[in-house]
């Protein structure tokens, strides 16, 4: 029982983290219809982030926790989301009334160009960072206990939060009526007034800030990166996407929830070798049966 | 002259600070701090190439872009015209 009540602790932190990535992926394609191939990346950039700003703070001094964790978020979110803006700017913008080929070849490069300008500036080699949060709490549950570290119960706070203010933003701001305007049909919501080429523009921003989020929150908890490290955590923040239905924002949040608790549970239960081969089966079974993922719309074709 | 062919010197200044800004946001931290495990070693030389190779060559395409249809084509066939003769 303790087995099954710590993996799903588990799984709740790895899927806050995956969901938060997957709307990045969801909110892009709902906008524009294409998948954004360098979010993985653009995680990655933040890891390395991350690990710069942890630095610079501790070089000119700074020890408190509270003060090193908002900075490193602030500085994070900051650089990260230029990287989304500028992303936009090169790779999708001067694409924009290209085939939607052209615009998938031109996201793969970009993802490699980023993979290789960090590999040339910070070395191929694994970095990391020090653990800066430790501690747990413990609950004792029959014989064991479950543990829940200072850090996953951080991690599932900002992830919350972050998603929170997010779906606050979509739902209740003028930007997201303006976002979802410009999901449901961009043309239409030009010709209203609304700049869509800013729209699109935000919604890569508000991709990268939610992957910068992760991001800190991943490599403060785990500690260890490579420039690689955005190719495994993009699939599955992708698949989670694509399993809560792709363009649906609570869809991302599902799915990434439902993909880091199927993962955990089956990793403690019965394999962890083959953990990855669980959540795929899972997601191609889902897509079996619902074809758009659990909370998407089927596309309609007009006429 | 300037005005004739079309060249704002002040807006093309203008686009290449923004430009050069944003080389700085982007290239400061991930070329400029290089991590050494939990040390970094500082590289803003780098950086600062970066930026003013940016920075540039905005001022040079704000021009270029800026310039009235014609002179923009003289330019082009000057540049094209050198290119094949040698």
């Amino acid at each position: 029982m303790d087995i099954v009540l710590q993996q799903l602790v588990n799984g709740l932190t790895l899927g806050s983290v995956y969901g938060l990535i997957a709307i990045g992926y969801t909110m892009v394609y709902g906008i524009i219809g294409m998948i954004n191939f360098a979010h993985g990346d653009v995680y990655m950039v933040s890891a390395y982030i991350t690990a710069i700003a942890l630095a610079l703070l501790t070089f000119f001094g700074i020890e408190s926790f509270p003060i090193i964790l908002v900075g490193t978020l602030f500085l994070t979110v900051a650089v990260t989301g230029a990287y989304g803006w500028v992303i936009e700017r090169i790779a999708y913008r001067p694409l924009r009334s290209s085939s939607r080929l052209s615009v998938l070849i031109s996201a793969i490069g970009m993802s490699l160009i980023l993979q290789n300008y960090v590999q040339l500036s910070q070395g191929a080699n694994q970095q990391g960072v020090p653990t800066l949060l430790t501690g747990a709490l413990r609950f004792h549950v029959g014989d064991g206990f479950v543990q829940i570290t200072y850090m996953k119960l951080l991690i599932l706070f900002i992830s919350i939060l972050g998603m929170g203010v997010l779906t606050y933003v979509i739902q209740k701001t003028k930007l997201g009526r303006m976002c979802r305007a410009t999901q449901q049909d961009r043309k239409m919501a030009s010709i209203l007034g609304i700049d869509t080429d800013k729209v699109i523009s935000t919604v890569f921003v508000i991709g990268a800030v939610m992957a910068a989020l992760a991001g800190v929150l991943v490599t403060l908890d785990y500690g260890a990166f490579d420039f690689y490290v955005g190719f495994i955590i993009g699939i599955k923040a992708f698949t989670a996407a694509v399993l809560g239905g792709i363009g649906s924002l609570p869809g991302a949040m599902l799915g990434g929830l439902i993909l880091g608790l199927s993962e955990a549970l089956f990793a403690g239960l019965i394999s962890s070798d083959y953990k990855d081969v669980f959540s795929f089966s899972l997601l191609v079974l889902i897509l079996i049966v619902r074809p758009s993922g659990l909370l998407g719309k089927p596309e309609v074709e007009k006429v | 002259m300037s005005q004739a062919v079309g060249i704002n010197f002040k807006k093309s200044s203008i686009d290449a600070l923004i430009a050069g800004f944003m080389a700085l946001v982007l290239f400061g931290p991930i070329v400029g701090v290089v991590l050494d495990g939990y040390n970094f070693n500082a590289e803003f030389g780098k950086v600062a190439w970066m930026v003013a190779i940016v920075a540039a060559g905005r001022f040079v395409m704000s021009c270029f872009f800026r310039l009235k249809k014609a002179w923009r084509w003289h330019f082009v066939t000057r540049i094209t015209m050198k290119g094949w003769r040698y």
